[in-house]
């Protein structure tokens, strides 16, 4: 797929930025996102513009990933320092609404080992379905640093009714490279999934949290 | 002096360049592809207009099928499938778009119609001026309706349940007694965003799955008193879910996914991940397309020995129409349709008469030898 960016349009637009930024300093790390406007798609018609996709720069590092994990994975999670509990923790949840909300809101997300991730439906009902953090798998074959690495750079998109879409794909501590990368990742796996491509993007901008939007497109 | 209407000035000066760049085609050569995929006969097409979509497709499980059809104007047509294909009816008294369509199990004159505002209609196709019944959240205040997507019945066709987008922060199952046509309550508790599939299990009626744009597939035990005892498990596909399809292979059961970012993926009851995941990139292999990022996905479907998996390229209108199946733990191709003509919407398998039917943007209602 060809893409419509140059990029020299895609460096020059994220140092802009970058440069607004760091000329008006805020008190909290703000996100980079990406916004895309839609033409010739008909949400009523059109497939849904919903999904995931995994960005090669980590865009959320503050995130927080807890594993609920067997003897193994409990015991690798200790060591490295990751926050885990075991079957015994989750059973003293014993399925009480208030204390499996207080669990899902303290991670941003979870990762479960095979042996439990059956079991959580029954172990603690569907509060963390309801939180929108059912764990993914962890299994033995992989590790578990880079599986964290890998939620942690997954990002989830959705357009709902309106013609446009915003996510958040970096932050401004990140260099220009990472986020060039992060956004060159992103826009080209999204319009992939436009069944006319090019053809039914309207406009294309990045902007920090409080920044003005750049327009790459 | 007659004034003129000011128009917003649209240039597409990339069209011409677009269509031209686009860089997706067969990998292999024509003889290839018929070696590798065996050509789908082309049976009946009926076309409803360029400028309608065709959206919903359903049909009856017998040698001459009933089919349902719904376009993107709302209108609702059924067609018998025979020596030809001929038209029976048109369905009157349905509002909104149409999301869903079935026809009853044991009455093939009986189908069910779903509208995102909010009905879920019975018609009967020999007096289809207006619906039977219409099933509807009651619980609702006029006008603040919840937005339905999906529905099923139960095999004992006790049972309807519907999934509706989120509403007011909660994403509802609905459920309804199909006989006092009664709301009987919802689950709201177990997804966090648009339910988009439900679908009962085909002789279970206590067992039921639902998908959603929040990435999960639940299943859950309705003879169970409540929702927290119900949930009895939930799969995570990590991504958002567009269809959700039973498949049973020597007594196992499987369920076939197909998601919004266009993967396939094959998941066994009680397993902790996908048996099969077939990426975007791997379908494009394996229909032999050059680009993954062409790639679309329509649905899975049960045939007599194999799970049906129907995918396309977007690129040239999408007349690349395929088709792969899964079956005894291997995916391989199975079908080409070389005089498709149109991106597919809405597929539907007629086990009994072994025809696909496929419905899409150019408004065409193709049926298939498959």
């Amino acid at each position: 797929m060809t893409s419509k960016v140059s990029r020299d349009t895609f460096y020059e637009c994220v140092q802009g930025v970058l440069d607004q930024s760091k000329a008006k300093k805020r008190n909290f790390l703000e996100t980079v996102e990406i916004q895309i406007g839609l033409k010739n798609y008909d949400p009523q018609k059109d497939k849904r513009f919903s999904g995931t996709v995994k960005l090669k720069h980590i865009p959320r590092p503050k995130m927080q990933v807890c594993v609920l994990g067997d003897q193994q994975h409990c015991d690798e999670a200790k060591a490295q320092g990751v926050p885990f509990m075991d079957v015994e923790a989750l059973k003293k949840l014993n399925k009480n609404k208030k204390l499996v909300k207080k669990l899902a809101k303290k991670y941003d997300a979870f990762l479960a080992s095979e042996a439990l991730i059956k079991q959580i439906p029954r172990l603690l009902g569907p509060g963390l379905n309801k939180a929108g953090k059912f764990p993914g798998l962890l299994s033995h074959q992989e590790s578990m640093t880079q599986k964290i690495d890998e939620v942690k750079a997954t990002i989830k998109f959705q357009m709902k009714k309106v013609l446009c879409l915003s996510v958040a794909v970096g932050h401004v501590d990140m260099s220009v490279d990472e986020l060039v990368q992060n956004v060159h990742l992103s826009i080209n796996f999204l319009v992939s999934l436009l069944k006319k491509h090019w053809q039914n993007v309207r406009s294309l901008h990045v902007k920090s949290s409080m920044g003005p939007p750049q327009r790459l497109y | 002096m007659s004034i003129i209407k000011m128009k917003e000035l649209e240039l597409e000066n990339d069209i011409s360049d677009e269509e031209g760049s686009c860089s997706d085609e067969d990998l292999c050569d024509t003889n290839e592809i018929s070696r590798e995929f065996s050509n789908s006969k082309l049976l009946f097409e009926e076309n409803f207009g360029k400028n309608k979509y065709l959206m919903q497709l359903s049909s009856t499980n017998d040698n001459n099928p009933n089919i349902g059809v719904g376009l993107s104007d709302n209108s609702f047509h059924v067609f018998n499938l025979n020596s030809q294909l001929a038209k029976n009816c048109t369905l009157g008294g349905i509002t909104g778009s149409i999301v869903d369509c079935q026809f009853s199990q044991d009455n093939n004159n009986l189908i069910y119609t779903c509208s995102n505002d909010g009905n879920i209609k019975l018609f009967d196709i020999r007096t289809p001026k207006a619906a039977v019944k219409n099933f509807v959240d009651s619980t609702c205040a006029e006008g603040n309706n919840k937005t339905f997507n999906c529905f099923d019945i139960s095999p004992n066709g006790k049972l309807l349940s519907a999934g509706c987008d989120l509403f007011e922060g909660d994403a509802f199952l609905l459920f309804w007694d199909v006989r006092s046509k009664n709301l009987l309550g919802g689950y709201w508790e177990s997804h966090t965003d648009d339910i988009t599939q439900v679908k009962f299990h085909q002789n279970d009626s206590n067992k039921l799955i639902s998908g959603s744009t929040d990435g999960l597939i639940n299943i859950y035990d309705l003879s169970q008193t409540n929702e927290d005892d119900a949930l009895i498990d939930s799969m995570n596909t990590e991504s958002s879910i567009e269809k959700l399809t039973w498949y049973s292979e020597n007594k196992d059961d499987y369920i076939g996914c197909c998601t919004h970012t266009a993967d396939v993926q094959i998941w066994k009851l009680d397993d902790a991940e996908p048996s099969h995941h077939i990426k975007r990139s791997q379908i494009a292999q394996d229909i032999k397309r050059k680009s993954e990022n062409y790639v679309y996905t329509v649905n899975t479907h049960q045939t007599e020995k194999s799970l049906l998996i129907l995918t396309g390229s977007n690129a040239h209108d999408g007349e690349c129409l395929r088709a792969l199946q899964f079956c005894k733990n291997k995916v391989g191709p199975a079908f080409c349709f070389i005089d498709n003509t149109q991106r597919v919407k809405s597929s539907s398998y007629v086990k009994n008469a072994k025809v696909l039917l496929t419905g899409g943007e150019k408004g065409v209602l193709s049926a298939w030898k498959c």
